[in-house]
């Protein structure tokens, strides 16, 4: 019977690490998210030189996770989208980074 | 990248394009061509100049700033730092004319202008720190020297390094302001949140 070989303390750590966080684009999006309140489309796009459709498609992955919460509203008659971590992306992020942390602490130098 | 995110740096980065925009800087270098201007020239209508610069501070984040960076609701710690900035422009105004009041009564025998390039100063330095915009300091600065010189050699003098000042200020706030709308242009029409 073939038995799994343990894993070691560095592959258990990478194993933990959110994907869903870890892709750059994303990444950036939840960092930026995660130091302002809440932030709109043209924010997003100004500080992480992501495009329109880029951000978009990142945006979705991270409210499907249930990390970002996206509202619309009208502003001077216009529609306008506002977006901004959940508590539950707060704790994603937060998590990831002490994971992060946690990985190259382990790795061997 | 993903291994050091500075969250402090990224916050001051995300604040910055609202402060550096070039509208205070506009506002303080009309502020000193004003002065300069109407005591050069002893014609108080060039304090007119004051009211285009208290709408661009008022109104340019508004219609040009905010369109073109985008539209943010800063960390409850921004808002502190907001906070303390209006706090301590409060307490050092009420020092100030508190000591002033001093001198006028020769309670301090200390000339009061001193009192005013300190204001000045400590103003600059608060709002450089907690707007995290160095350059202001250094229009605290203008602003301190301008008033030495009016206090010891007089209004003309003043008046002329309101003026010299004002030209400097208002050249660094319309560089800053062309630099800002380059760097940021409007979003296109059919993008999202565009015109």
């Amino acid at each position: 019977m073939a038995t799994e070989k343990p894993k070691s303390k560095a592959q258990e750590s990478i194993l933990e690490i959110d994907k869903v966080i870890h892709e750059p684009a994303r990444l950036m999006i939840m960092a930026y998210l995660y130091v302002v309140e809440s932030a709109d489309f043209v924010f997003l796009i100004r500080q992480t030189g992501l495009t329109w459709g880029n951000l978009s498609a990142h945006l979705s992955k991270l409210e499907a996770a249930g990390y970002v919460a996206i509202e619309k509203e009208f502003l001077n008659k216009r529609p306008h989208t506002m977006l901004h971590l959940t508590d539950a992306g707060r704790t994603a992020f937060r998590e990831y980074r002490a994971r992060i942390n946690n990985v190259l602490k382990v790795l061997p130098k | 990248m993903a291994t050091n995110i500075d969250l402090q740096s990224l916050e001051v980065k995300a604040w910055s394009p609202y402060a550096r925009d070039g509208f205070w800087d506009l506002f303080f270098g009309l502020m000193m061509l004003s002065a300069g201007l109407s005591t050069l020239t002893d014609n108080s209508w060039f304090n007119l100049l004051l009211i285009p610069a208290v709408l661009m501070v008022a109104l340019g984040r508004i219609f040009v700033t905010v369109p073109r960076v985008g539209r943010v609701v800063f960390s409850r710690q921004r808002e502190l730092r907001i906070f303390k900035l209006t706090m301590g422009i409060g307490v050092a105004v009420a020092a100030a004319v508190a000591l002033l009041a001093m001198t006028q009564k020769d309670i301090l025998e200390i000339s009061g202008s001193v009192f005013i390039v300190l204001l000045y100063l400590t103003v600059f330095a608060l709002m450089a720190y907690y707007m995290n915009y160095g350059r202001l300091f250094i229009y605290g600065v203008l602003f301190a020297n301008t008033h030495l010189l009016w206090s010891t050699y007089g209004e003309q003098v003043g008046g002329m390094s309101h003026l010299v000042s004002g030209i400097i200020v208002t050249t660094f706030g319309l560089i800053t302001f062309i630099r800002f709308l380059r760097t940021n242009p409007r979003p296109l029409i059919g993008e999202p949140d565009g015109d």
